[in-house]
């Protein structure tokens, strides 16, 4: 990877990932952390990493990352809390998005990331697999379970659907 | 795909998770279209999509870039390979063809051994060492040796002291072998005896006086000009046999009795 495809990560890949990083940790100043320590591992093995793994080699960097985070805190309920904390922060587009993300803040953390993975990165189960470490068929039963946890959390009484 | 009620909410999910092709989705929502009671799960399992239209800016982006050692492209040519490198092949043959033009190859004529081949035995001129002028000389045979001298003087007596005697090396007619013949000149003052050769008569060089000689033009009846100095040696084979048949005529018209008859008388001449 030259220095010019090396920008080109940052320009692409520095928001989604600072994204992934918010919504998995809770924190933005920390995910921006984060995102910066992913950016310069991914200098520093520039020539190791080809132009078109670029996206896969900082996601997993990403998430090992954050899971490191959690796994220092190993208290749910504050993750709970800062995801709440967090979701408060976010503007308010309309009920059912924030009713999602108060859903998304009730699954693990692993559950949670590869939603994240899937729906904001596009990432097929096989891709994903490459990043977290799992085979395909436990990311697809992971994701299988953590969506109809979401579904049914939206679909209890208490909420809109 | 064979969908039916067992199945279907795995298909829902797989939807939800954008893993169909678009004819897989399209036979997942016709289904759900014939069984209503499907629609809500669909819907349900849509909206845990989560919202990409979300944005998240990271802040200070330009703090992440670095920056490289400035390339700079080749400039592109319009020269196409190919006449490049007939240019380049080109340039190359005239560079060798060059240097061959003015590398020295050949040492000096003078040192070079000419093969001469006549009709009877096979003989190798050798040029002398020095610069040879031409050979205007005149050839003598000599009696008392197989020799034959060269004598560049018009007085032939007067200049025998004088007389370069060559080295005429003879091989016998059935020995065909190449040997060299030294020839003689004025101008000469050493000649050179090459010791490989295997002469069947050998003279004594002698070494001429410091003066110099005249050149005179070989006789017309001589064959070899001043040029060319080949079948010399058939001259001395040719010489020694007008000298035998000579002798021999000497000999006979010495034992021989002329008796002139004048009618009745006769007058004899000789032994």
């Amino acid at each position: 990877m030259t220095t010019p495809e090396y920008n080109h990560c940052v320009r692409e890949l520095a928001d989604g990932l600072y994204r992934f990083a918010c919504k998995s940790i809770g924190d933005s100043e920390e995910a921006k952390d984060m995102v910066q320590q992913a950016f310069t591992v991914l200098w520093e093995k520039r020539e190791e990493v080809p132009p078109d793994k670029g996206k896969s080699f900082l996601f997993t960097i990403a998430y090992r990352k954050c899971m490191d985070v959690h796994r220092a805190r190993e208290r749910t309920t504050d993750t709970e809390r800062l995801h709440e904390n967090f979701l408060s922060e976010q503007p308010k587009t309309n009920d059912l998005k924030k009713i999602l993300q108060k859903a998304l803040a009730t699954l693990d953390t692993q559950s949670r990331d590869l939603v994240m993975l899937k729906d904001y990165e596009g990432y097929s189960y096989e891709e994903i697999a490459t990043v977290t470490g799992l085979n395909t068929t436990q990311v697809k039963v992971y994701l299988h379970r953590a969506r109809k946890i979401l579904k049914n959390y939206l679909v209890s009484k208490e909420h809109v659907i | 795909m064979n969908l039916s009620n067992e199945n279907i909410e795995e298909y829902l999910l797989l939807l939800a998770d954008n893993e169909l092709d678009q004819a897989e989705e399209n036979e997942v929502r016709a289904f759900v279209a014939q069984h209503a009671a499907y629609k809500p799960m669909l819907e349900a399992y849509l909206a845990t999509r989560l919202d990409t239209t979300e944005s998240f800016i990271f802040p200070d982006k330009e703090s992440l870039l670095r920056s490289g050692p400035t390339v700079l492209p080749l400039r592109k040519t319009n020269v196409k390979p190919l006449k490049l490198a007939a240019a380049v092949a080109v340039l190359l043959g005239m560079g060798v063809a060059i240097t061959l033009m003015f590398t020295t190859d050949q040492p000096a004529n003078h040192d070079k051994e000419v093969v001469v081949k006549n009709s009877v035995i096979k003989k190798t001129i050798v040029p002398l060492t020095k610069t040879v002028k031409t050979t205007a000389v005149f050839a003598q045979v000599s009696k008392q040796s197989n020799t034959i001298g060269i004598n560049n003087n018009k007085h032939s007596k007067a200049a025998n002291n004088n007389i370069h005697n060559i080295v005429a090396y003879t091989t016998p007619l059935k020995q065909k072998q190449q040997v060299p013949v030294h020839l003689a000149s004025a101008s000469v003052n050493e000649i050179v005896v090459d010791a490989a050769i295997q002469p069947q008569t050998i003279a004594i060089i002698n070494e001429t006086q410091s003066q110099e000689r005249e050149h005179t033009p070989l006789p017309e009846w001589l064959p070899v000009t001043n040029e060319n100095l080949q079948g010399v040696n058939d001259l001395v084979a040719h010489i020694q046999t007008l000298k035998e048949r000579i002798q021999e005529k000497t000999q006979s018209l010495k034992n021989t009795t002329f008796v002139i008859r004048f009618g009745d008388k006769q007058i004899s001449i000789g032994k």
